[in-house]
Formats: C-alpha cells, sequence, structure tokens
C-alpha cells in the first residue's frame, strides 16, 4: 500500500517520458520520415496519412510532457491511452494480416531506440494497461 | 485564482512545447549543405534545385531516377539535380557501389556511373560479391583503371563519401530517397511522385525566378 504513494508518480513520470521522447524525437525531424513510415504499414487510408503523420507526434509529446509536469494528468493519461490502444490496434492489424512491416516501428523516429513492430506492440500493450490506471485513479 | 493560474501555467507551458521542438527542427533543416560529396546536374542559374540523398542499392532511388531525368529534360535551366551520397547500412553493397561512382567522379564521369548503377541495380545488388561488375562499369565507362583502383582504395575517397552522408544525417534524413525542394522534403518515391513531382512542375511552369 505504501509503495503506491511513491511508485505511480515514478510510472506516471516514466510514461510521460516515453511519450515525450517519442513526440519530440519526431517533432524535430520533418515529419514526411513519419509519413513514409506509417504509409510503409499499409493499413491506414493513404488520404489520412499526411495528417497523421502531423499530429500524432505533437499528441504524443504534449501528453507526455502534461504527464511528467503533472498538469491535467488525468487527460493527459487518456489521450495516451487512446494513443496507445489506436497503436496497438495498428500493429497487431499489421501482424495479423502481414501486409509489409517496417523493420523498425518508426516510433521513435531518427533516436537511437529502434523497436521491431513487435516489440513496440509490446511496449504499447504495457503502456495502455499503466495508463489506463493512471487515468482512473487520481496518480 | 486557482483556476486561472493553472490555465496560465497551461499556457506557458503549451507555448514552450509548441516552440522548443520547432526551433530544434528548424535549425537542422535550415543547416547549410557542404559542396563535398556532392555532384550536380543541371544549370548552375537554375532557380529550383532538387537536392536528392541517395543509395544506388535501393530500389526506390531507382525508381526516383526516370522522373528526375524528365524533369531535367521538359525544364531546361529552370531545374537542377544535386546528388549526396546517402548509403544505407542495412544495404550491404551500397558503399562499394558509392565508393566506385565517387572514383568515377574523379575522371569526370560521375553520372555517366550513376545512371550504370541505377540501370543494372538488380544485377550488381543480388551478386554474391559486386566488384568484378563494379570495376566492369567503370571500364566500360572508360575510366583510366589504374586510377580508379588507386582512387577505391584511398581513404580519402570514403571521406568524401561520409561528409554527405553526414550532411544528410544533419538534415534527418533517414531513409532514401530523400529529396529536398526549398522548404519542402520528399522521403520515398510514392511521395516524390505524387507530391514532390507535382509541386516541381507547379513551381517549373510558374515561371519561377
Amino acid at each position: 500500500m505504501k509503495a503506491g504513494r511513491w511508485l505511480w508518480p515514478i510510472v506516471r513520470v516514466a510514461i510521460g517520458a516515453l511519450y515525450a521522447y517519442a513526440g519530440f524525437m519526431k517533432l524535430i525531424e520533418p515529419p514526411e520520415n513519419f509519413q513514409a513510415i506509417l504509409s510503409a504499414y499499409r493499413l491506414l487510408p493513404p488520404a489520412a496519412v499526411p495528417a497523421l503523420a502531423r499530429l500524432v507526434p505533437w499528441l504524443e509529446w504534449f501528453s507526455g510532457m502534461f504527464l511528467v509536469f503533472g498538469y491535467l494528468p488525468r487527460a493527459a493519461a487518456a489521450l495516451i491511452c487512446a494513443l496507445s490502444a489506436s497503436f496497438s490496434a495498428l500493429l497487431a492489424a499489421s501482424l495479423l494480416t502481414h501486409k509489409g512491416l517496417p523493420p523498425d516501428c518508426g516510433c521513435f523516429g531518427e533516436s537511437g531506440l529502434h523497436l521491431t513492430p513487435p516489440q513496440a506492440l509490446a511496449l504499447d500493450v504495457v503502456t495502455l494497461g499503466l495508463s489506463l490506471r493512471l487515468t482512473f485513479k487520481k496518480p | 485564482m486557482k483556476p486561472h493560474g493553472t490555465w496560465i501555467r497551461g499556457c506557458v507551458l503549451t507555448a514552450i512545447l509548441i516552440a522548443l521542438p520547432l526551433s530544434v527542427r528548424w535549425l537542422r533543416l535550415t543547416s547549410l549543405l557542404p559542396a563535398e560529396g556532392s555532384h550536380s546536374k543541371g544549370s548552375a542559374n537554375a532557380p529550383i534545385e532538387i537536392v536528392e540523398f541517395s543509395d544506388f542499392q535501393c530500389p526506390a532511388c531507382a525508381r526516383v531516377q526516370p522522373h528526375l531525368a524528365d524533369l531535367l529534360k521538359r525544364f531546361p535551366g529552370k531545374v537542377r539535380v544535386t546528388f549526396y551520397h546517402f548509403p544505407l547500412r542495412g544495404h550491404k553493397w551500397a558503399m562499394p557501389a558509392h565508393l566506385s561512382a565517387e572514383c568515377a567522379a574523379r575522371q569526370g564521369k560521375f553520372w555517366k556511373y550513376h545512371d550504370k548503377l541505377y540501370q543494372e541495380q538488380a544485377t550488381w545488388s543480388a551478386a554474391e560479391d559486386p566488384s568484378e561488375l563494379l570495376l566492369r562499369y567503370a571500364d566500360g565507362a572508360g575510366l583510366n583503371m589504374t586510377q580508379f583502383v588507386s582512387c577505391l582504395r584511398d581513404p580519402a575517397t570514403e571521406q568524401v563519401l561520409m561528409a554527405g552522408r553526414k550532411a544528410g544525417e544533419k538534415r534527418a534524413v533517414q531513409s532514401t530517397p530523400a529529396l529536398f525542394v526549398r522548404e519542402k522534403l520528399f522521403v520515398g518515391d510514392v511521395q516524390f511522385r505524387e507530391e514532390g513531382f507535382p509541386y516541381i512542375e507547379s513551381l517549373a511552369r510558374g515561371g519561377d525566378q
């Protein structure tokens, strides 16, 4: 019980930092890089890809940093839930349909952190669970 | 008071969160490109420059070449293509191909060799060892083979290649082809075909200064 008092704030900051990092590393690159990776998944409507490539990194960056700073933490956690769920669905669908996966999930832009799609799916499922908890219970 | 303070904090945080990545991105994308390691085709005074970071073993890069050739042909004097080496680490024979092309450049035959590499990409990139093929292409291009082989062994040649690659990395190039046209970037042959090509056409037709 007592561990929860310090554990969940750490989880909040860790998830926030992860998403902020992912968003930031994509934002400091031209959006066309992420757009090319999204296109490679071949599951998204092509017309939506340019807009998603520009919107998603901002959502990651803002929700992550808001969570790190504890500003509107539940709203930020809820947004991260939605993002994690979306990423999980996309990755799972890609793996199941074998529609051609990029070797790198593209999750962290050009940073040294390169995950394969299965690794990214595992990470997204974990963050989904943790961010759900953060959304529904005050951290 | 408290809600008011929260809003102010939120506005300040939002402003910082917007400014920070955009500033870093702007600094990266406006970094100057070195002349070293680049090769240009088209008029030096052309108002539209296409800066291409390319990998000779990349199939998408090969697919972009006819579009570039078409633009140069249809808009002479208006379009210029500048090539930078960007051999990808995952392509086993990219470095030898780029070294060979750079050595062809030293004898004034870069573009001839460049075109040959893309035309024969399927052949040499699938070979167990394409060294013999790369030499044969050099011979076919009329290069002095003694100088060519000597150049391949010269460490300075690789340094020239890496200068081009580093310039691309500074501009956040991750995959190829990456084509910069003014402030816009087009990554991959599909983006270039669907967005870049019409953009350049409209610039060229617009009587661009």
